[in-house]
């Protein structure tokens, strides 16, 4: 922790206003300007007093949230403690400082402030700085630094406190055409590639059957007529859908570099990669809201593939997969993977710039970063690279699905 | 949230009140009005319902003319360089006063207001002025750090609204983020502020060495802006209009005899004996000045000798501003001061004045109103003044004729003139009496020009106008009575006939300065004539008993506190000050250890200790001191264990119990605060003792162990064992040194 007092614009001014109150009084030996003169030169010492004061008092807590969503405000918590039985803070602002290195918070997202107003004595409260992500990746909070100017606002008084803490920032959501999603479901012109599980007897929907209780199973699927008819635990099996199954492959075998992008082509290749990660995200995003199963591969990037689940926390698996994607990192050659083929799951292939056939299976989708503007409707939240054209209404076409 | 939104009104206030201050200051009752009713105007349009501002092309052109109107007040103002910029100030702060404002304008407006009270600060030191400063200051006070918060909230929502992106609306205004109790936090802490900040700037006032620096600019500021109603000289040529202020002078108290007398008290200051024949009345640099000096609380004498017995009038003066003339009545023989002074005394005219180089701000002086001739002959040393009368001879002759047909009219031979007081109150008589009208103002009277006799301003008032103050009556008959003979000199000062019958004293002001003429009517005897009607004298210079009378009074009482404990607080005062106070500690010290030792030797003898008493009292008072310490800590202890641990719901031998024996939950806490992890008021001792044990696993455990027996004695009411006890307390005492490692690393 480091602490530290600033003398800003104001207080040299004050200064300054001192020296001239000093000449006047003792020109004119004016003794209501002696006065003043001890008032102003109190309240500096005052200032620095206070602030000192209040500043030993407090205790500073970052609380970043899980993940981050580029285009949705991020909101970074402080919790401020004051451990004074008397004194109440006043006028605390909270500010990160740019983290140093590659991954530092400052990349994907301009700083922003919190402010507290009072804290009493023995309080805690709870400060927010409201960020807006711009890119995703890693962000890396390291010091952040807490100051004042109560109560003149002549000193500027501050404290640094490191505490290293990283983030995820989520890719760019779209929001997928309904035909889209409708093309990939298993009532789509692919549907009949996505292939169903056959009933679960461990499901939990309608009725199914009776067996032995094992342990594990729901108290609330226990037969308790047959278990006392029997003398023993019974349970009720019940049926589980099998959603559809949906394997999205992220193509980034091709190097930044390497991309074969027209020399008119409005996007360049990195903002290509960062589409198809987009695009990619987007259709995990609205499969999961479909109640699709649905897996990601990464080839290129050297990352394992995820396996195909259903969930909240299996989508947000996939998306800080994609969120820690290192696009400069060097790229591996794809090897084709048995156990994907051997799924059986529909598979949509993610490339930066045109389809490569030899990426997923025979029955793949093939969809580019080109493609994007026709796929999806519109954001969900801001655009901050605005990559879409804004007269876009996101109105595809049956042929770009 | 009601804090930030009182903001505007008690800025808005502290502008107001910077105003008047400087109104006040530079006494300019017509800015006030104007700038009063604009501001007051600016408040309804800016802030009222309808919300206008003024457009910025207009407030830039207004701020042009103002620039312009600085250059031609300047010009004719040259000599109040602090009532120029003060105005220029006010137009400014009024023209911002109708902007939209943001946390800049009222940053602006604050600090132009504190700018001007600065300047009124240099224009005056009078008591009314001081009481609105102070009010300022506390008002001010509270508005800079209203100011912080008001001013971090706004730049806080502009940034948060700046850092949304395009065309995204923000959910809702920002709601600060406070806790508990903020209104009466920050009135309590303003209030500590306030308290601090007027200890410390009062011991900087004390402390500030004075005397230093004094007139380097070249210039005081304020002494173009100073008013007297007394003045050495007499300018007949140029009194327009005498002053009129109520500011109080002088107090004078006749300690011996009557406490008040019947009629007015003339209090000399000047006497004038030479005059130019246009109107300049001056005093003539004639014999050396006596230098008296004084003891403390000693009558020197001013005279060669003692004077002669005789009806004596003790006056005690106190000078509410800086005077280095002294006043008294006629004729002073003796001068008193509380510490050693010294003067300088006209043996001629019998003034007095100051010698000293620090301000003179009592004294006492004792006047015989008929004195002997011998006391005269040992006041004046044996001097004698220069034939005043030879002056006149070159008089207007219509002057001379109506001097001769006033004394003949009255059948007084001309040999008896000379000495003849009888023949200067017919002529003062006539000035009374006569076709005169006594008027301060004098600006629609055209003045006399040219060299000759007609060019006298004398001649214009008894021939011409008739109409004229004192000066023109005094001088008026200072030439009548020399053109005939009958030696006369114009003397200036006060007139005291304002009695504060609850003080039992005079009350002098700045408008009961007065002119009056002195006759010779001895070889070294001078009597006091007064030409000026005395129903004017007693209209002008006398007051009621009205409540306002009184209420001014009152008003006078603290406003001479005011200018001699405040205004006329210099390094003579610094030095008195300090010796008082280590007069008192060293007094008070040097009488508390003669005591202490006569109460041990009394001890002593009664028990019959010997010389090794001294030693065992020590060792007993030593005792005492530490039983008192730990006897105070515990008290503060039992307090604190009973507000942490919420003891109050348990009462009788529990609660004992509790208080005896729960400290160790206390010391624990404690030993946590202070390497970083508090206790929330609001989390229950398990549960903080879990999150504990999450964040910091290596203490968890000592921390989990206390805080089970700590819920056994609290919650489970079960005594604690000696062992228990011992067994608390060692964890404490481990945990502590486990916090002190994990902070050393």
């Amino acid at each position: 922790m480091r602490r530290r007092y600033h003398l800003h614009l104001p207080g040299l001014a004050y200064i300054g206003l001192i020296f001239l109150v000093a000449v006047a009084a003792m020109n004119g030996q004016n003794n209501l300007l002696f006065w003043i003169l001890g008032l102003m030169i109190s309240a500096m010492l005052i200032s620095g007093i206070v602030s000192g004061l209040m500043m030993r008092q407090l205790h500073v807590q970052r609380i970043v949230p899980a993940h981050g969503v580029v285009g949705e405000p991020l909101v970074v918590r402080y919790a401020l403690s004051n451990r004074s039985r008397y004194f109440s803070i006043f006028n605390m602002h909270i500010e990160e400082c740019a983290a140093a290195g590659p991954k530092g918070f400052g990349r994907l997202m301009a700083p922003a402030r919190a402010w507290v107003m009072h804290i009493g004595p023995r309080e805690t409260v709870h400060g927010e700085a409201v960020l807006w992500p711009s890119r995703r990746g890693e962000a890396r909070f390291e010091t952040l630094r807490i100051w004042t100017t109560f109560p003149f606002g002549i000193i500027k008084k501050s404290i640094s406190v490191t505490q290293p803490q990283h983030i995820l920032v989520y890719p760019l959501l779209y929001e997928v055409n309904r035909r889209v999603v409708d093309c990939i479901g298993p009532q789509g012109l692919t549907g009949a590639k996505i292939s169903r599980r056959p009933p679960d007897p461990a499901g939990s929907d309608d009725y199914f059957g009776m067996r032995d209780f094992r342990p594990g199973d729901s108290m609330r699927h226990i037969a308790w007529k047959r278990t006392a008819l029997l003398d023993q635990l019974v349970s009720i099996e019940r049926t589980r859908p099998a959603p559809p199954r949906l394997r999205v492959i992220l193509n980034l075998t091709t190097p930044t570099g390497r991309l074969r992008v027209d020399a008119d082509e409005k996007h360049s290749p990195r903002q290509l990669e960062e589409l198809s990660i987009s695009l990619a995200a987007s259709i995990i995003y609205a499969a999961g809201r479909r109640g699709f199963e649905v897996g990601l591969s990464l080839p290129g990037t050297g990352q394992p593939s995820i396996p195909i689940r259903h969930g909240h926390w299996h989508q947000l698996k996939m998306m800080a997969a994609l969120a820690s994607i290192d696009l400069d990192a060097t790229r591996e050659k794809p090897h084709r993977q048995r156990a994907m083929d051997s799924e059986r799951a529909g598979q949509i292939v993610a490339h930066p710039d045109r389809a490569e056939p030899a990426v997923g299976g025979p029955n793949a989708i093939h969809l580019t970063a080109r493609q994007l503007e026709s796929l999806v409707v519109r954001p969900i939240g801001w655009d901050p690279n605005e990559l879409l054209d804004p007269k876009h209404t996101g109105q595809p076409t049956e042929q770009a699905a | 949230m009601k804090l930030l939104s009182s903001f505007p009104v008690t800025a808005y206030a502290v502008i107001l009140m910077g105003i008047v201050a400087f109104c006040i200051a530079s006494q300019s009752v017509g800015l006030l009005l104007v700038a009063g009713v604009l501001a007051a105007l600016s408040w309804y349009l800016t802030e009222g319902p309808r919300s206008r501002s003024l457009p910025v092309w207009t407030s830039n052109v207004l701020v042009v003319a103002v620039a312009l109107n600085v250059l031609v007040d300047f010009f004719y103002h040259r000599n109040d360089v602090p009532g120029v910029l003060g105005r220029l100030i006010i137009w400014l702060v009024l023209i911002k006063l109708y902007h939209r404002k943001g946390p800049r304008d009222y940053a602006q407006l604050l600090s132009l207001s504190l700018l001007l009270v600065l300047l009124g600060c240099v224009q005056s030191a009078d008591l009314l002025f001081a009481a609105v400063l102070l009010v300022y200051a506390a008002v001010g006070l509270y508005a800079l750090l209203l100011f912080q918060l008001y001013a971090s909230y706004e730049r806080t929502r502009t940034a948060r609204l700046e850092a949304l992106p395009r065309g995204l609306r923000p959910a809702g205004s920002l709601q600060p983020i406070f806790g508990r109790r903020t209104a009466l936090h920050f009135r309590t802490l303003t209030m500590a502020i306030a308290a601090a900040g007027l200890l410390a700037s009062t011991a900087l006032f004390v402390l500030f060495p004075r005397d230093f620096g004094h007139g380097f600019l070249g210039t005081d500021l304020a002494a173009s802006t100073q008013r007297a109603g007394f003045s050495g000289i007499v300018n007949l040529m140029a009194s327009t209009r005498i002053t009129d202020s109520r500011k109080a002078v002088l107090t004078l108290t006749l300690s011996e005899g009557p406490r008040r007398v019947h009629g007015p008290l003339l209090l000399r200051g000047a006497v004038l004996d030479r005059y130019d024949g246009h109107g300049h009345w001056t005093a003539s640099v004639g014999s050396p000045r006596r230098l008296i000096k004084t003891q403390p609380h000693e009558f020197a004498q001013l005279g060669t000798a003692e004077a002669a017995p005789g009806p004596t009038l003790t006056q005690e003066i106190e000078l509410l501003s800086p005077s280095q003339t002294l006043f008294s009545v006629y004729a002073p023989v003796s001068i008193a001061t509380t510490d050693a002074q010294s003067f300088r005394m006209d043996p001629v005219t019998l003034t007095i004045h100051y010698a000293g180089s620090r301000r003179l701000r009592r004294y006492t002086i004792k006047a015989q109103p008929a004195p002997s001739d011998t006391t005269l002959r040992n006041l004046s040393y044996g001097e004698s003044p220069d034939p005043i009368t030879r002056q006149f001879r070159d008089v207007h002759p219509r002057i001379k004729a109506l001097a001769r047909d006033l004394l003949e009219a009255a059948e007084l031979p001309e040999e008896g003139w000379r000495y003849n007081h009888e023949a200067a109150r017919v002529l003062a008589e006539y000035l009374r009496t006569g076709p005169f009208t006594y008027l301060t103002d004098l600006r629609d009277i055209t003045l006399p020009s040219g060299d000759g006799p007609e060019g006298d301003p004398i001649f214009q008032f008894l021939f011409e106008t008739r109409r004229g103050h004192c000066e023109f009556f005094a001088s008026s008959l200072a030439a009548l009575c020399n053109c005939v003979g009958i030696p006369a000199r114009l003397v200036t000062g006060y007139v005291a006939l304002e009695y504060d019958e609850g003080q039992d004293r005079y009350i002098v002001r700045e408008s009961n300065a007065h002119a009056w003429v002195e006759t010779k009517t001895g070889p070294d005897r001078w009597t006091a004539v007064d030409p000026t009607p005395p129903a004017t004298l007693q209209e002008i210079h006398g007051s009621g008993n009205g409540i306002f009378d009184r209420l001014h009074w009152i008003f006078d009482r603290f406003e001479a506190t005011w200018h001699n404990g405040f205004v006329a607080f210099d390094r003579h005062s610094q030095l008195s000050l300090t010796n008082t106070l280590d007069l008192r500690w060293s007094q008070r010290i040097a009488d508390t250890l003669v005591a202490t030792r006569i109460w041990m030797a009394r001890v002593n003898r009664a028990f019959y200790l010997g010389p090794a008493g001294y030693i065992w009292m020590g060792i007993v008072a030593l005792a005492l001191v530490i039983a008192v310490i730990a006897l105070a800590k515990q008290i503060k202890r039992t307090s604190r264990i009973r507000s942490t641990l919420r003891l109050e719901s348990v009462t009788g031998g529990e609660h004992q119990r509790m208080l005896r024996q729960l400290g160790f939950y206390l010391d624990m806490l404690g030993v946590l605060e202070k390497s970083g992890c508090p206790k929330p008021w609001w989390q229950p001792p398990l549960d903080f003792a879990r999150v504990l044990a999450h964040r910091h696993p290596e203490p968890a455990a000592a921390v989990t162990q206390i805080t089970e027996l700590f819920y056994g004695a609290r919650y489970g009411r079960e005594p604690l064992s000696r062992d228990q006890m011992t067994r608390a307390r060692s964890l404490v005492e481990s945990l502590r040194g486990q916090m002190v490692k994990t902070d050393s690393r």
